[in-house]
């Protein structure tokens, strides 16, 4: 753009000459790359093509993995108190010092969940005690298990899993009764 | 000599720039991310129960157990099976699984290939524990010491 543009009067009279003709046209024409040479200045253009294309990479990830999650949850071998005797190695076995979470639905069909002092008390009740547990070492050594009737809703199930696990309590089993044999 | 000056300048110039590989390359890493999770999106769709709390997976290796409810299966056009007295459709990764020993042999057969696998299960929130217990049951009959249960996250 600095570059003064040369009178055409110059390449008319430097044309019938072969070699240096090209030359001298290319230097006053005023392309992209002539532009660029006169450029100062570090060259953004590659620098913005990868950051858009990290940054849309980053977006659809994000889209992709944040829409669930997931509750761990161990399956006891046994139902009732003694947990798994023939696994003892097994970190997610369940040891004889549990707490139960009994849950059923009363007449009116609203779940009930038994837990600690709370007798057939409502699901937040229990949701409310659970929060208010100390986040320590203790609460994380934990071993909680949810006993739902069959007919206790699913989802009421899952909300008392993650309130679980939001109180920091990692060893949740679901109880699961022993098949009729 | 002012050209020649240009010219070295313009071919180091482009003797180092990556960027054109850096796109592509990334451009690939995004098609195969998408295709991946279209791939690994096995199964019915179902409502998943909504969790307030929660882990994301870790585990490479996942086996996908669907527990859809037997009315929206059946009419999705799937076979009835032995699972339906229970309210429920059992697939999976994708694959309709007739009854309770066929879920067991499964998950047997899958953990005498890889111990480490890890099992997902995708249950509806319209069902009720019991539909569920069944399946949870034929898991822990199989081997599974451990499920994963698939919630969505609250915002």
């Amino acid at each position: 753009m600095s570059q003064a543009p040369t009178p055409p009067a110059a390449t008319v009279s430097s044309s019938p000459r072969e070699t240096p003709a090209p030359r001298r046209r290319r230097r006053q024409r005023h392309s992209a790359l002539d532009q660029y040479s006169m450029h100062f200045g570090p060259n953004m253009t590659p620098m913005v093509d990868v950051v858009m294309v990290i940054l849309i990479f980053f977006m659809a990830s994000a889209a992709f993995l944040g829409s669930e999650w997931f509750l761990r949850a161990a399956i006891p071998a046994e139902q009732g108190r003694g947990g798994s005797p023939t696994r003892p190695a097994d970190p997610l076995a369940l040891s004889p010092q549990k707490l139960d979470i009994i849950m059923d639905v009363d007449a009116s069909g609203a779940t009930v969940v038994s837990f600690l002092q709370i007798n057939r008390g409502s699901l937040e009740q229990v949701i409310d005690r659970l929060a208010g547990f100390p986040k320590d070492e203790n609460t994380r050594q934990l071993e909680i298990i949810i006993k739902p009737t069959p007919a206790v809703p699913y989802r009421d199930v899952v909300l008392v899993h993650a309130a679980l696990d939001a109180a920091g309590i990692d060893k949740v089993g679901i109880g699961v009764t022993r098949p009729a044999k | 000599m002012r050209i020649r000056r240009r010219n070295s300048h313009a071919s180091g110039f482009e003797a180092v720039n990556a960027t054109p590989l850096i796109d592509v390359v990334m451009c690939l890493i995004i098609f195969f991310l998408i295709v991946g999770q279209f791939a690994a999106n096995r199964g019915m769709r179902v409502n998943l129960p909504a969790a307030g709390s929660g882990r994301d997976e870790s585990s490479s290796t996942i086996m996908v157990i669907t527990v859809a409810s037997a009315g929206a299966a059946l009419a999705a056009g799937q076979p009835a099976t032995s699972w339906n007295a229970q309210g429920v459709s059992v697939e999976v990764d994708g694959q309709i699984v007739p009854d309770a020993a066929g879920l067991e042999n499964a998950v047997r057969a899958q953990l005498l290939g890889i111990a480490a696998t890890s099992f997902q299960v995708r249950a509806d929130r319209e069902l009720s524990y019991g539909s569920v217990e069944p399946v949870l049951r034929a898991l822990g009959q199989g081997g599974a010491k451990s499920v994963r249960l698939a919630t969505e996250r609250l915002p």
